[in-house]
């Protein structure tokens, strides 16, 4: 494949004029319109930024209408149309350069053949017609294209690829027939059993294809090693489910601080008599000793540390693993709650700030884990809001020991009140878990404790207190358990047990496999369970073999279906099949799992089909908190996140921090969010007049009054140079290489995910740059970027990347604002191929926002839409994705609109 | 990366409620009869692992305990004499390396007492914080050869089950780089190789085989529904049943043949660590065994974890010490080096014992004695004081796999760090005066004589030619 070529693929496609649908008539003409071609509000924008999309929106391509698109000129008209009129202006134009005296980039313009739909060399023409419409070609200096021949050759062309694309599509068997992503089966098995592990921890991760995602249909594989990790994940998973016994005897611990303070309190008492025995023959020497030691302990410590309420003083906690002399022992019967304790533990706040109550060795290996932690707010400022973490721990040995987070953080304790705060942990999901444990005894080395962790998680948010911690462990809130009766009955008589299996297959298969089960079906099941049964030393386990292979079923494991899903048949409610495939799509798009009851019913009963239905059924759903696992995975995807968790730059910049990271990776997911669920437009992506912020993201922007860890909406300051996808430091941060900047990741980073424009791969070849040259070396970053762009080599692609990267230059490695570099005043400005020149951040969004809105919000349809149908998109789905987006942009680029009209377009419905 | 092979290996990890054997890594699947395996069939090659914690003494050249107790030999190539310390090797001279100057680099600055984890894997575990390891060079072995095989590897240690991260009680790391528990009471390993089954076994294939019939059912019924692109998808989710079917088979074959007969009261077998000599004699005794019944062709045997914690630090007493890694800290008492490298040399004697074992028996399954075909890796991750470079090793055996001995590959010259800790700056926080070799080279060069087509291991760059003949 041609460097100046890419891979064929939609892609490469800029946004192109030339057809319209005959609805599609621009709302703007008539003046009464509410889409993206008006201003969203009344009287003046507010700003530069929203003048600047106002007059984007004016440009679009897709408001335009064009009539003679409407009629859909066959094959040889437009080859006709091709010979008098287009082959004479390509002539003129681009075969001095791209023909038979010369072929800059390997390209022949003169030898394409201009039958698109049934010609080898579409790739080509998207190229041709992209650097067309965009001015890129032919170049300034022999521009021998006017206006108007542009305006042919594109309308020409665009025509062309519409009719191609559609020939092309009904040729191609497409599928998105594939498995389930790791992350999907994990939030699949969730929904299913109604229980909430990590089930797929230990399943192999999926790779992602650069500019793809990992629900792509042809990068799925199935290898018998991954079936077999499937295989055992079912089964832990309905072990886990399904209970089979009595109810095992939980362990408790009730636990005073002022119990988990013994030793603290000992040695501060130890440290007392101590001294009066130093000076017992002086008793005045005693007591002043006495009284200015007891002072001491009065003073706060600025570390985890206990107070007694009795007697005003302060001791700091203090954990040693050997011995397991801190270790608080279970009891057998639930604890009575003391109403008051005279001892509280203090958790100030800072990072570190840890209470460990060790627990012994005996919290069972699988099993719910509750802990309830009666705290509240020190300080009686309300903005204060200071939160919990809970992490779990041991320590065997100096060198052997693990902690991790579990649970999620609370947060915010905003109550001065005390009050309970709970968390259910999965013992079965923590990793590494003690395993020394049973085979050495409590108080020897290595040691078989295990500890909990009581975390204030505010990094300025004031001090926690805590006087009361509750453990109990196998928590089960009733027996059998929920989720167990929602598969199977309490009990079951022996000679009922053929009677029940038929109920839970019945059910359950419904659900796993998101269709009507044909009687056959459950029967081979049955024919199982009955082989298995004599095998098996109750009922519950010859249940959990039976269903382990409904989940193990291709049924269950394979979403999509290269037939068309309203179509096709096969079962034994044949017309609504199609009603449950779209279903299960519909589903995966936006939860990443399977459909609910309540969404297997409207495809039962066809409604599905009705748009009013499905229209409702989206709102539902994305007013689910199962619409977060959407945002989630579709913008850590899209973006790549993956590799921002891969850097850590604490070495070079001490201010890049744990909470920072954690905050970068989150802005992004909670931008999205926040446009999705106020309906916003998808061009906030590029400049939003507000952040998502914590404390922490808040203190790194220059952001003012953000108190707490939890993400919150504020108006963007004046003058911060912030807002949108763009200036958001985690992805300035990814793109850099951990000293600085790095204009040329940035700049490709701009041209994949925001232009979806991505440049070639770099040559075989690429000469260095050397540093080893004096005049190289005192160079600007700046300066030796554009000197290694004057390399011939490098120029045709550096001229198209380095600009996006430049202009972001006053950003550092970890995304902080800067003006100065090195002493010098940083240089931010660039130019575009054809002389437009783009400064700074701010003038690199308003560049976008007036001129390629159209690109933008293009390349943002395509990815969303490949993400829902669960496939890489192709040239044959080129007239599709430009319907979409022609809708999109009417409708005024709101992102919930835009999930709307994907879901409700023949792409999403076919195919 | 032998894909296939770790592929095989998950999927009896994998199978939950199918196959695993709870304490031993994986059951071997394939059962070649007798007569198929030998004839035409590889010889048979064997690879054994044995690792020893705390380092070694290194008096310095000056002091007067250097001739005796510096653990290394004195001299380089042939030309190299012995300290009191490796003596117990002097038999086996024609028939082992000693090496030194080489280490994994990943852990050169991290403290000695973390990196028994990473000793057959050579991966970056680290001093702290997250944990990762990849697998070690015995199971990539296992994985290659583990079906011909009841067990595809044996794994023990003094201290036994998983230890901790950077406090491992193992020295094999599967595929994923979990820890592989290993088994430390001699009865169980030897009712495990040679008289009892696992009683769930037989029901746990029956449930599977089960299992994967109506999956496959499901598939077919589902095909026949499926456009002809999709059908292709699917065929690669039968293509893995049938896969997981054949390895259910041969499985089921290994139960009906009978197990090895061997004599039990040549053991005592509920022997503990506080017989240090006897303990030790039996674990090395039962990989003699295991051997040779080919029960498995690989093992591994951690005798001590480090940093003196558990039951291993008592094996100081068949010395008349309380605690081994007392030892190491204590060289500047008087007498310490020499106490440190009697320790050393008692646990060569008996690495030397199961190397006579080895080469006084005709291999059963091959030509020549069981160590031509065996090799035998012995070492420990730490040289001085807590420091991870300069690994004392030893490398024995293999004669039929193109080894050659009888030389000291003395990479760390004449005057490698070494000296008793002067309280100050400890040797693993220095500077290296000198860069050691990739462990991981001469693990790649192992795999490679083993019959392993693999162009390299964890951080290898090359092969170490010098023992090939």
């Amino acid at each position: 494949m041609p460097v100046f070529c890419g891979p064929l693929s939609i892609a490469l496609l800029i946004p192109i004029a030339g057809f319209l649908l005959t609805t599609s008539v621009s709302s703007q003409e008539s003046g009464k319109g509410t889409g993206a071609f008006q201003s969203r509000e009344k009287g003046q924008p507010r700003n530069a930024f929203a003048l600047a999309r106002q007059r984007g929106s004016l440009k679009s391509i897709y408001r335009e209408k064009r009539t003679q698109a409407t009629t859909q000129p066959d094959g040889k008209s437009g080859q006709d149309t091709f010979r008098k009129e287009i082959q004479p202006l390509l002539a003129g134009a681009c075969f001095q350069c791209h023909g038979k005296s010369k072929e800059e980039a390997g390209l022949r313009i003169d030898r394409l053949n201009p039958d698109l739909s049934n010609g080898q060399d579409v790739a080509w023409w998207l190229e041709v017609l992209a650097v067309i419409n965009n001015s890129e070609m032919p170049p300034d200096e022999d521009n021998q294209l006017s206006e108007q021949g542009r305006a042919k050759i594109v309308q020409w062309l665009s025509r062309e690829l519409k009719t191609a694309s559609e020939a092309r599509k009904n040729r191609i068997a497409k599928t998105s027939f594939r498995r389930m992503t790791r992350y999907e089966l994990n939030y699949a098995l969730q929904d299913l059993l109604g229980i909430s592990h990590d089930f797929t921890r230990d399943l192999p991760v999926e790779v992602m294809e650069s500019g793809g995602f990992k629900n792509s249909s042809h990068s799925l594989e199935l290898s018998v090693s991954q079936l077999e990790s499937i295989r055992r994940v079912a089964g832990q998973a309905l072990k886990r489910t399904i209970v089979s016994g009595e109810r095992p005897q939980p362990l408790y611990w009730g636990l005073t601080m002022d119990q988990v303070a013994r030793l603290d309190w000992q040695k501060q008492e130890e440290q007392l008599s101590k001294s009066a025995e130093k000076h017992k023959d002086n008793p005045q020497q005693q007591k002043m000793a006495r009284d200015k030691l007891l002072e001491k302990f009065r003073a706060p410590p600025n570390r985890p540390s206990f107070h007694s309420l009795t007697t005003g003083r302060y001791v700091q906690a203090s954990w040693a693993y050997y011995n397991a002399k801190y270790c608080n022992r279970p009891g057998g019967e639930p604890p009575a709650i003391p109403e008051k304790t005279g001892c509280v533990a203090i958790l100030p706040q800072g990072r570190n700030q840890k209470l460990t109550i060790e627990l012994g060795d005996r919290l069972p290996d699988e099993g719910t884990m509750k802990v309830r932690v009666r705290a509240a707010r020190v300080s009686n400022n309300e903005r204060d809001r200071p939160s919990l973490r809970l992490e779990f721990g041991w320590q065997a040995s100096n060198e052997g020991r693990s902690v991790v987070k579990v649970g999620r953080p609370i947060t915010p304790i905003d109550s001065q009140e005390y009050r309970f705060y709970q968390w259910e942990i999965p013992l079965g999901d923590i990793y590494p878990r003690n395993s020394v444990r049973g085979r050495y005894e409590l108080g020897a080395t290595p040691s078989p404790s295990e500890y909990i962790k009581v975390v204030n998680d505010s990094i300025s948010e004031g001090a926690i207190k805590v006087d009361y911690v509750e453990v109990v462990a196998p928590f089960h809130r009733e027996w059998p358990p929920a989720p167990h009766l929602a598969i199977l009955p309490d009990s079951t008589p022996a000679e009922k047990e053929l009677q029940v299996v038929r109920d839970i297959l019945d059910r359950f298969m419904l659900r796993a496999w998101r269709r009507p089960v044909s009687t056959n079906e459950i029967n081979r099941k049955i024919t199982l369970f009955k082989r298995v049964r004599p095998l098996c030393s109750n009922f519950e386990e010859a249940v959990r073999e039976t269903l382990a292979t409904v989940i193990a079923s291709p049924n269950f494991l394979f979403v999509g279906s290269g037939e068309n899903p309203a179509g096709g048949s096969n079962s034994k409610s044949p017309a609504n099949l199609g009603g449950y495939r779209l279903a299960s799509r519909l589903s995966f798009f936006l939860w990443c799992s399977l459909p609910d009851e309540a969404l297997l019913q409207v495809a039962e009963d066809g409604s599905i089909f009705d748009k009013a239905t499905l229209s409702a059924q989206v709102s539902r759903m994305l007013a689910s908190p199962k619409a977060g696992r959407f945002s989630r995975h579709f913008v850590n995807q899209w973006l790549n996140l993956d590799r921002l968790k891969l850097v850590n730059f604490r070495k070079t910049y001490p201010a890049f921090d744990p909470e920072l990271k954690t905050a970068l990776l989150e802005e992004p997911v909670r931008l999205f969010e926040e446009i999705l669920e106020s309906n916003r437009s998808l061009l906030d992506l590029v400049h939003s007049d507000y952040l998502l912020v914590n404390a922490r993201l808040a203190t790194h922007y220059g952001v003012a009054n953000v108190r707490g860890n939890h993400f919150r909406k504020v108006d963007l300051p004046a003058g911060l140079h912030r807002g949108g996808l763009l200036a958001a430091a985690g992805i300035l941060t990814m793109n850099s290489d951990g000293k600085d900047s790095h204009p040329l990741k940035r700049g490709v980073w701009m041209l994949e995910k925001i232009l979806h424009d991505p440049p070639p791969p770099p040559p075989p070849a690429v000469p260095e740059i050397d540093l080893s040259d004096p005049n190289i070396a005192k160079m600007t970053l700046k300066e030796r970027i554009e000197s290694h762009r004057d390399h011939a080599a490098c120029m045709s692609c550096h001229v198209k990347i380095d600009p996006w990267g430049i202009a972001l230059e006053n950003f550092d490695a970890i995304g902080r604002y800067r003006t100065q570099l090195e002493g010098k005043p940083v240089d931010a400005t660039s130019v575009l191929v054809r002389n437009e020149k783009l400064e700074g951040i701010d003038g690199l969004k308003m560049h976008l926002l007036e001129k390629r809105q159209d690109q933008v919000v293009r390349g943002l349809v395509e990815n969303l839409a490949s993400f829902a149908i669960g496939r890489p998109l192709t040239f044959e789905d080129h007239w599709e994705l430009e319907k979409i987006t022609t809708l999109v942009r009417k409708r005024g680029d709101r992102l919930e609109e835009t999930l709307r009209t994907i879901v409700e377009s023949d792409l999403f419905s076919t195919r | 990366m032998q894909y296939q092979h770790l592929d095989r290996r998950r999927f009896l990890r994998g199978s939950g409620f199918a196959l695993t054997l709870p304490w031993l890594p994986s059951l071997g699947t394939a059962v070649p009869a007798d007569e198929e395996r030998k004839k035409g069939s590889e010889p048979v090659k064997r690879l054994a692992c044995f690792y020893f914690p705390d380092g070694v003494p290194m008096p310095l050249p000056e002091e007067k305990d250097y001739r005796d107790w510096f653990w290394f030999p004195l001299g380089k190539g042939k030309d190299y004499q012995f300290t009191r310390c490796l003596e117990p090797l002097e038999p086996f001279r024609g028939e082992m390396t000693v090496l030194s100057g080489f280490s994994h680099p990943a852990s050169r600055s991290v403290h000695g007492h973390s990196n028994a984890d990473q000793f057959l894997t050579s991966a970056a575990t680290g001093q702290d914080g997250p944990y990762r390891n990849s697998i070690s060079m015995d199971q990539v072995y296992a994985n290659h050869i583990g079906n011909e095989t009841r067990l595809s590897s044996l794994v023990l240690s003094t201290d036994g089950g998983a230890g901790t991260p950077r406090g491992a009680h193992t020295l094999s790391f599967d595929s994923n780089g979990k820890a592989i528990p290993a088994e430390n009471r001699p009865k169980l390993v030897f009712d495990r190789l040679f008289v009892k089954r696992d009683g769930d076994a037989a029901k746990r294939l029956a449930l599977s085989e089960s299992s994967l019939d109506g999956l496959m059912e499901d598939a077919r019924s589902l095909r026949n529904s499926l456009s002809t692109v999709d059908r292709g998808r699917l065929d690669e989710y039968l293509e893995s049943i049938r896969q997981a079917e054949q390895q259910v088979h041969k499985a089921r074959k290994w139960l009906a043949v009978p197990l090895p007969k061997v004599d039990e009261d040549q053991f005592n077998l509920n022997i503990s660590p506080d017989d240090p000599r006897n303990y030790l004699r039996t674990m090395f005794d039962l990989v003699f065994l295991a051997f040779k019944t080919d029960s498995t062709r690989v093992a591994t045997y951690q005798i001590g974890r480090e940093n003196g914690v558990g039951i291993s630090d008592h094996l100081a007493r068949a010395i008349g010490f309380p605690l081994a890694h007392q030892l190491s800290h204590e060289t500047r008492h008087p007498g310490g080096w020499k106490n440190f490298g009697q320790y050393c040399r008692f646990l060569n004697e008996e690495f030397s014992r199961f190397l006579k074992r080895l080469s006084s028996e005709k291999d059963p399954e091959g030509t020549g004695t069981m160590l031509d075909n065996t090799l035998v890796f012995y070492g420990s991750a730490s040289s001085a004081f807590h420091l991870s470079r300069n690994y004392p090793l030893v490398l024995a055996g293999g004669k039929n796999l193109g080894i050659q001995h009888g030389n000291y590959l003395n990479h760390a010259g004449d005057h490698p760090q070494a000296g008793a800790w002067d309280g100050r700056t400890e040797p693993w926080q220095k500077e290296a005066p000198q860069e050691d070799r990739n462990l991981s080279n001469l693990f790649l060069t192992l795999l490679q004589q083993l019959g392993v087509h693999q162009e390299s291991f964890g951080d290898s760059k090359e092969i170490v030619r010098e023992i090939l003949a």
